[in-house]
């Protein structure tokens, strides 16, 4: 059986303090991967030689319980030449591109109605549609 | 004359298992007895309560707890991690011993209030019990990463 004043604490803990940890434990988690892959940065010592720091210091930062701050996590971006975090409009952007023979178009919401018999040059016979409302004042904007 | 205390289950997740220790005639485990004794510190609750999430989202990782999150302070480990803390900040301490990536057991620990953890009041005893209990856990034969564990609910530490 659990201990129950680990079972009382855990319940207690704030969404903040819940969303610090694991915010914390997932760029830490992040930080690994990349050095699990990285050619030349390899292990924390070789990132602490290549911020200047300590192995100790690079060991707090990614233990899930240190406030590591953007700007330590953007040192490591560059150190590591890769992102450590990214925004949802970030990952989006980068990842979520089309395969080849999807086409992405935006469908008129005139009125509240999508128009499906709208064809695009290029459009495979497969749908991978993303509905943006068009100002219709204004279309060169999207919201 | 010598009291004993056996190793238990303190909580268990996905992937890690954290053990504790148990004092023959005590009320309470180790790390219980930490966990009550920080709760009474007002200005520490928040840092409490962080390490119990952390206990429970490394406790469910994939990765389970590496050896690496885990500061080294003698013979066994101690949470936080380490690292420089500007002007000497007053911290928490719990001292562990790591036995794999799945297997940790938690020791007692306070408020270090000293730069070596052997002149500290609130914890020096702490670590000095830490140091000869994992003696004698690496004497019986848990090596670290996990070989030659059996029970660990059967054995029996000196105190």
């Amino acid at each position: 059986m659990a201990s129950e004043i680990f079972e009382r604490l855990l319940k207690e803990v704030t969404p903040e303090e819940s969303q610090f940890v694991e915010k914390n434990v997932a760029i830490s988690r992040q930080v690994r991967h990349i050095l699990a892959v990285h050619p030349t940065i390899n292990s924390q010592k070789a990132l602490a030689e290549a911020l200047g720091k300590e192995p100790s210091e690079i060991s707090k930062w990614l233990s899930g319980l240190h406030n590591i701050g953007l700007e330590n996590i953007t040192k490591m971006e560059v150190a590591l030449g890769r992102d450590i975090i990214l925004t949802d409009e970030q990952a989006r952007e980068r990842y979520e591109k089309p395969a080849a023979g999807y086409q992405v178009f935006q469908v008129s919401r005139y009125k509240g109605k999508v128009d499906n018999s709208v064809h695009y040059p290029g459009w495979s016979g497969k749908r991978n549609i993303t509905y943006t409302p068009i100002d219709e004042k204004n279309p060169g904007s999207s919201h | 004359m010598h009291t004993f205390a056996t190793v238990q289950e303190f909580v268990r997740f996905r992937t890690v298992t954290y053990y504790t220790l148990k004092r023959e005639g005590a009320i309470s485990t180790e790390t219980d007895d930490f966990l009550y004794r920080m709760e009474q510190e007002a200005g520490y609750r928040s840092q409490l309560r962080k390490l119990i999430k952390w206990f429970k989202i490394i406790g469910d990782d994939i990765d389970g707890a590496s050896f690496g999150l885990f500061r080294q302070e003698g013979l066994c480990v101690a949470l936080p991690p380490q690292g420089r803390y500007l002007g000497g900040t007053i911290d928490l301490r719990l001292y562990c011993h790591w036995v794999s990536e799945n297997i940790i057991i938690l020791y007692n620990g306070g408020i270090k209030t000293a730069r070596a953890a052997q002149d500290c009041p609130n914890i020096s005893r702490h670590f000095y019990n830490a140091q000869s209990w994992t003696k004698q856990l690496l004497g019986i034969g848990i090596e670290r990463n996990g070989r030659m564990i059996t029970n660990l609910e059967e054995l029996y530490i000196k105190y």
